[in-house]
């Protein structure tokens, strides 16, 4: 089970809600997302753009057959 | 911590306490890693609801169909059952993937935590085969076709093909035979997933969880319950959500129409299709022009998946530190997608050709792992811009060296 590890302690207070956590879910929601945007738009470029690609193309190249087989 | 309950300390109970309660976990693992408890979710979920279905269905080419019609219509809560049982299979496979591909990301399948990467493989694997005769059980023209086309692939291989396939049939035909003894294996198979699971679960638990930095995170444990309990609950919540709008709302959009058609060997369906999860391995094997080749071509699939963690020579785990990795992940996912569009195409231009180069982009990603490994080892190592702008030119020479 991954050796003998010191667990930090724990204390059992009150729930979350109680803490107010949630309320800093959306501190910094416009820069997080700049942020998130910033750093990985060229991965999702490397996602969207062969598929996106590859669906227009083919698309495409289905249209240009119908349309050669009815001229 | 200080005050644990004595019956946790019990020889049973104290091997549950130390791998579900107190088990030390990162502190920073995100929801990402809440996907290896959703899948343990998912087997539970097919394996109770396949039970009672299997109370009630007819392993009968005569009454299978009817049987789950007899399911849907008369058995109290049948209709449930079915729809949770066949939709948890996409579910599961959904999960499974996503669980996969976080690993994939992360580096999770590196050392020490080969066994755990392999053992996942397997359970892939064996969950592919159970799916597959899972789909034959309710005897509509796709399960037959379906069982017809995927079990007449081993004829393919040299020598004892066609006598592999009569032993898989049963007899000379996809028939009774072959249904009663896929229903057995259905039965029997969701049990050594489960037996292979807890060893997948055991194999991690000797290193310990992954996390999203992929450091060592010895220093910095804190106990499963309550943290991470509490953090994967958050993720069966949201599982629970999305599974129900399926089972209540769109129960058959995952399926095919023609599964509603009982089995007729006199009729052959236009398309045969299989299941969305299986789709990319599919389009593979179709990419292929000889029957060998393709057959060939999924047996390499698995022998990639289980060889990466012994061709991975980088040192660093986690993509978050790779960007010339995420680069190539993220474009395995986006081959991974169309493979998944192109396996449901009929075959004609342009899909094969699209096919054809998603597959070998397929295998391309698994051909530069080790080289990959290396080049960011030496880009790593020389801060220099000028040395680090060489060392990127010739690991993209190599790249093209490679592909051509």
């Amino acid at each position: 089970m991954g050796g003998k590890y010191k667990l930090k302690e724990v204390t059992y207070s009150l729930g979350p809600d109680s803490w107010e956590v949630m309320r800093g879910l959306w501190k910094g929601a416009g820069y997080k997302t700049h942020k998130r945007i910033h750093e990985n738009w060229v991965s999702a470029l490397t996602l969207l753009v062969p598929v996106i690609g590859s669906y227009w193309y083919a698309e495409n190249y289905r249209e240009k057959e119908k349309l050669h087989h009815r001229h | 911590m200080a005050r644990r309950l004595s019956i946790l300390k019990q020889p049973i109970f104290s091997t549950f306490n130390n791998h579900l309660i107190d088990y030390p976990t990162p502190s920073n693992i995100s929801y990402w890693w809440g996907f290896g408890s959703l899948a343990g979710l998912c087997l539970v979920i097919q394996i109770l609801t396949g039970v009672f279905l299997a109370m009630h269905y007819t392993p009968h080419v005569d009454l299978a169909f009817l049987s789950v019609e007899h399911i849907m219509r008369d058995v109290k809560g049948g209709w449930l059952l079915r729809y949770m049982h066949a939709n948890g299979a996409s579910m599961f496979f959904i999960v499974v993937y996503l669980h996969f591909f976080r690993g994939l990301y992360y580096g999770s399948y590196a050392s020490p935590r080969e066994l755990v990467w392999c053992l996942g493989v397997v359970i892939l694997l064996l969950m592919i085969v159970t799916a597959f005769i899972g789909y034959v059980l309710p005897w509509g023209q796709m399960s037959f076709w379906g069982a017809t086309v995927i079990t007449s692939l081993a004829s393919a291989i040299p020598v004892v093909g066609d006598t592999i396939v009569t032993w898989l049939w049963g007899g000379f035909s996809v028939d009774n035979a072959t249904l009663n003894r896929f229903f057995s294996l259905h039965y029997l198979l969701p049990f050594i997933i489960a037996g292979a699971s807890i060893l997948h679960l055991a194999a991690l638990h000797q290193y310990g969880s992954n996390n999203p930095l992929g450091i060592n995170s010895s220093v910095d444990k804190i106990a499963f319950y309550p943290y991470i309990y509490v953090k994967d609950l958050v993720g069966w919540v949201a599982f629970a959500i999305f599974f129900s709008i399926f089972v209540f709302y769109a129960p058959n959009v995952l399926g095919h129409p023609d599964n509603y058609i009982p089995a007729n060997p006199m009729s052959t369906p236009a398309h045969i299709v299989p299941e969305w999860y299986f789709l990319p391995v599919y389009a593979i094997l179709r990419s292929i022009p000889n029957k060998l080749g393709g057959v060939a071509a999924i047996g390499l699939v698995f022998v990639s998946l289980l060889a990466l963690p012994f061709i991975n020579t980088s040192y660093v785990r986690s993509s978050s530190f790779r960007p010339i990795h995420q680069k190539f992940f993220w474009l395995l996912v986006a081959d991974c997608l169309l493979l998944g569009w192109i396996g449901c195409q009929p075959v004609e231009a342009p899909y094969v050709t699209i096919g054809q180069i998603a597959s070998v982009g397929f295998f391309f990603y698994f051909a530069i792992t080790p080289i990959l490994g290396k080049c960011e080892a030496r880009l790593i190592k020389n801060s220099n811009a000028c040395e680090a702008r060489s060392v990127l030119a010739s690991f993209l020479t190599s790249i093209g060296l490679l592909w051509w």
